[in-house]
């Protein structure tokens, strides 16, 4: 048996590819489904992972390879766009090239469901031998709430595992459902795909979370009535570590089923990559609990108690319209926090903060905006 | 004779505020350089002759100062702030306070426009000044402008400001755990415009 075009062994999310188009479709369709205002609505986002991976394929020997994969998302209030592109060097020189591309456009609200139209294509080859391409058409109803949602799918279509050889119908029926917990997001997803000879049935359970700066990835899964596409449970997981808002550090691991449609063997692996992730419009999100960061408490009518988190710093200032921009010593509260009580009129006011006679900065737990003197300033509302 | 007494003592306390006052504003211009400080009292002196509030700009010429900044840079910043607060009392009326008025120009600087905020001005009936501020950091936090003016125009005349805030807070939230800043929006913006809406149980 030859090889076939390996999947992206870097990819943290869940391996189960109805999954992971369920994640990303909930995600959208919570976002259309709440979506009251006439507003534009257009997101974009940018990765770029470059790792290693050990492999082990079903009835081969284990390969360590060097993968980079960029991916590109749009998202609008009727339309979606996600490509993905894989370049996979192994140890034996041998290299493999993935890329896949889907659009979709939805359809405004209708007694509370949403109407999906997609298109998904995509194509690999493994060294100069195997080629391999699909194009499936999806239709999919949605109906999503603030916490809950569900929807039906069908698609049609066709793949090719050869280029000398014709390529091959497939349809795929599934039905999905997810909920969410504040930053835990729950699916729960069923699917049953015919492709050519081939037939088998997934059914999956994926979760989505963060703990403090981790975030967590997991995907659970089962295949069964299977002819041709293997059978089993599989599952895998990846933690998400920011490092800052463009980077992160990414590890995963698991095991994977065989996916006929798209043209990948069963196998194991782990990795562990460097992420760079884009955004078209990046918020300024502040890092919890990190250094600099600043609070608020109201300590009586008129006066406000200003805290920071500074665990290593020998001497925190403050300046702000408050002070009338004079820098302000605060004292050490605790051994990671520090305080000063000030009169503060109700109104929104500009703060910087200083640490160990630094450079002025925004605090964190401010909204950062940019400064009239070249540099940003924070800005918080006292009510 | 008490009531007399009492009226000339809150008269003197008034005079005696307002001394303190003036005087205060006159030692705070003592840390601007003469020619600086000769050229931003002109720009003041203006915003007050038009009736703009004269403290904001007060307090952008001691950023500058704290910063160490150059005489035309200071200029330059409270030449532009009293434009802005000129563009946002044009939308939001003369009544407008200044505290609002800030809030108005943060909320210009992030993106939107006098029209948002002459619409804000009528659909709600109390003080802008915190609705002005969530509009200006949502644009802050990575939701596109129009997005957060209309969730920001959803909520204006049900919510008050103390759920505004939570709305701001919540977003934010939700945008530090990973969800699209306009998506947070959109979803908050549907809980907090039900759990504001009148005749809740």
């Amino acid at each position: 048996m030859p090889p076939r075009a390996p999947r992206h062994p870097v990819d943290p999310s869940p391996t189960n590819d109805t999954a992971r188009r369920a994640l990303a479709a909930a995600v959208l369709g919570v976002t259309c489904a709440l979506m009251p205002v006439r507003a534009s609505f257009a997101q974009t986002w940018a990765t770029l992972d470059v790792g290693f991976s050990e492999i082990r394929y079903d009835g081969f020997l284990a390969s360590t390879g060097a993968a980079i994969t960029p991916g590109f998302d749009w998202s609008g209030r009727h339309a979606a766009i996600a490509a993905r592109g894989t370049y996979l060097r192994f140890e034996s020189g041998n290299q493999s090239l993935q890329g896949s591309f889907v659009g979709s456009l939805i359809s405004g609200r209708w007694r509370g469901w949403r109407a999906e139209a997609a298109a998904d294509g995509g194509a690999s080859s493994y060294a100069d031998f195997a080629r391999f391409w699909h194009a499936i058409g999806e239709v999919r109803l949605l109906r999503a709430s603030e916490h809950r949602g569900l929807w039906f799918s069908a698609s049609a279509g066709r793949t090719s595992f050869d280029q000398h050889l014709p390529s091959r119908p497939l349809a795929t029926g599934s039905v999905a459902a997810w909920t969410r917990h504040r930053s835990l997001v729950l699916l729960l997803s069923a699917s049953r795909a015919f492709v050519g000879d081939t037939q088998y049935s997934d059914i999956g359970v994926t979760a989505r979370g963060q703990r403090g700066r981790w975030e967590l990835e997991s995907a659970v899964g089962a295949r069964f009535l299977s002819r041709g596409a293997g059978r089993g449970v599989y599952g895998e997981g990846a933690v998400i570590l920011p490092v800052d808002q463009h980077f992160a550090v990414v590890f995963s691991g698991g095991r994977y089923p065989t996916d006929p449609i798209r043209g990948s063997i069963a196998g194991r692996f782990v990795s562990a990559a460097i992420r760079l992730r884009l955004r078209s419009a990046t918020p300024a999100v502040p890092a919890l609990q990190s250094a600099g960061t600043f609070s608020l408490h109201r300590e009586s009518p008129g006066y406000v108690r200003l805290i920071v988190r500074a665990p290593a710093a020998r001497l925190v200032e403050v300046a702000g319209d408050f002070t009338e921009w004079r820098p302000m010593s605060l004292t050490r509260m605790t051994n990671e926090t520090w305080g000063i009580v000030v009169p503060i009129a109700p109104g929104v006011h500009q703060i910087n903060l200083r640490i160990d006679g630094g450079a002025w900065t925004a605090p964190v737990g401010t909204t950062r905006i940019a400064g009239d003197y070249g540099d940003e300033v924070g800005s918080f509302v006292v009510p | 004779m008490t009531r007399s007494l009492a009226a000339a003592v809150g008269v003197i306390t008034s005079l005696v505020l307002f001394a303190s006052s003036v005087a205060a504003q006159d030692l705070r211009y003592e840390r601007l350089d003469p020619d600086t400080r000769a050229r931003v009292s002109a720009v003041i002196d203006s915003a007050r002759t038009v009736g703009l509030p004269t403290e904001p700009l007060i307090q952008r010429a001691l950023e500058g100062v704290l910063k160490g900044a150059g005489s035309d840079r200071i200029v330059a910043a409270v030449r532009r702030l009293a434009v802005d607060l000129g563009v946002a009392r044009s939308a939001l009326g003369s009544g407008t306070s200044s505290a609002e008025l800030e809030a108005g120009v943060a909320a210009l600087r992030a993106g939107a426009t006098p029209t948002v905020l002459a619409h804000l001005r009528e659909r709600r009936h109390q003080s802008l000044t915190v609705a002005l501020a969530v509009l200006a950091d949502l644009a802050a936090r990575g939701v596109p402008v129009d997005s957060a003016a209309a969730a920001v125009l959803v909520l204006a005349p049900i919510a008050r400001d103390a759920d505004l805030v939570e709305f701001r807070r919540a977003v934010e939230r939700d945008i530090a755990l990973g969800a699209p800043p306009a998506a947070a929006t959109s979803v908050r913006l549907d809980a907090t415009a039900r759990a504001a809406a009148p005749g809740r149980p």
